[in-house]
């Protein structure tokens, strides 16, 4: 048999009449049987019918003549066309700004701080710190280990370079040798 | 035939689609035409999802005004109906998160002062309403227990009428949450109106 919940979630379209014949047969077999379900179906096509029955509510005498006012007023504030001179006088000083500081930030980097007016090799160096990183091809497996892990690699599978101790002098053992 | 009685056959034959192309082309009575036959329907549309006259009658009134501002954003391949159904909803929504907001705020105002404020109902009493009043007005009260999402879908369906299809279009959903909102909203007013369908 159809279970409470099932038969639930096809109130609506029970109360609506939307059901194929197959789940509305297996719908009205469990109200037979669940005088639950069959209390909410019933309350629930009672609600149907009296909400289609509420009371309806008119608009005010004077609603044409209120909506007719405020599209007339609206019409006689028509915006001037174009942009509005506040926006327009936002925007200028907006880009007197963007101007302002973009002259100062090239100016700092081409002026070296000793003063000369020619563009010195420190001020190059400061040029690229800022320059943005170049696309291009991806570097290869084999290419991109760095060379400290190409000679970390190296020392490992080399033997040992062999070592005169006697040349190896401790800090200790050099302060010792000093007097 | 005289321009009364041609008027008279515009309103009666012509589709909501006609009126508002010829509105779109400088023909204002065709607006007046529009007002008049939907401004009851959607009355009573945002009445219900917002339980005020005055402020669903702002919100109809508003909803005509941005028709007739903004009538060269219908386009054909919807019905006129669901998209002025779409408006108004949109705005009926709005205007609940704004009353929301409000009575959040004047009810912190209110427990701050730690009074306690008596109000008289003055609309509810024994002399002024009929049986059929009443009953209205504790469905209206069940009806604004639901969330927006189910309220919107069940005055759709159950007081104004329209298809699961058209509620589909005018909310923006799909059709299957179409039709599980309607149902968990009648389950849900069923629960609280028990009482109500028990009376005989």
């Amino acid at each position: 048999m159809m279970s409470c919940d099932t038969a639930k979630r096809m109130l609506s379209e029970y109360v609506d009449h939307a059901l194929n014949e197959q789940d509305r047969f297996q719908v009205e077999a469990h109200l037979q049987q669940c005088p639950d379900c069959r209390k909410v179906f019933s309350d629930v096509e009672y609600l149907t019918q009296r909400l289609r029955r509420a009371q309806t509510v008119q608009v005010s005498a004077d609603f044409d003549s209120q909506l007719r006012t405020r599209i007339m007023d609206d019409s006689q504030n028509i915006p001037e066309k174009g942009l509005p001179i506040r926006k327009m006088s936002f925007g200028f000083s907006g880009a007197v700004v963007v101007a302002a500081v973009t002259f100062f930030f090239f100016s700092q980097l081409s002026t070296p701080p000793d003063g000369q007016n020619s563009v010195s090799h420190s001020t190059m160096s400061n040029v690229r710190q800022f320059s943005l990183p170049v696309k291009g091809k991806p570097i290869e497996n084999q290419t991109a280990m760095s060379s400290v892990d190409k000679i970390s690699e190296d020392s490992l599978k080399n033997p040992p370079l062999p070592v005169d101790e006697s040349k190896i002098k401790l800090v200790g053992q050099e302060r010792q040798q000093q007097p | 035939m005289n321009d009364i009685e041609s008027e008279v056959k515009l309103d009666k034959e012509v589709s909501d689609e006609q009126l508002i192309k010829r509105f779109q082309n400088g023909d204002n009575y065709a607006f007046d035409l529009l007002v008049k036959r939907y401004k009851e329907p959607l009355l009573n549309f945002v009445f219900r999802f917002l339980g005020n006259h005055t402020d669903a009658e702002d919100v109809v009134q508003e909803t005509f005004y941005r028709l007739y501002k903004n009538k060269h954003y219908y386009r054909e391949i919807a019905k006129f109906s669901t998209w002025i159904y779409t408006i108004a909803g949109n705005l009926a929504k709005t205007e609940l998160r704004r009353r929301n907001r409000r009575k959040l705020f004047s009810i912190s105002h209110y427990m701050s002062t730690e009074k306690d404020y008596d109000i008289a109902d003055t609309e509810f009493g024994p002399d002024t309403l009929t049986n059929s009043d009443i009953t209205d007005k504790i469905i209206q009260d069940a009806i604004d227990k639901l969330s927006p999402k189910f309220k919107e879908v069940i005055i759709l369906r159950d007081i104004q009428g329209f298809s699961y299809e058209e509620i589909a279009e005018i909310v923006h959903i799909p059709l299957g949450t179409v039709k599980s909102r309607v149902n968990r909203a009648r389950l849900r007013l069923q629960k609280d109106l028990k009482d109500l369908v028990e009376e005989p």
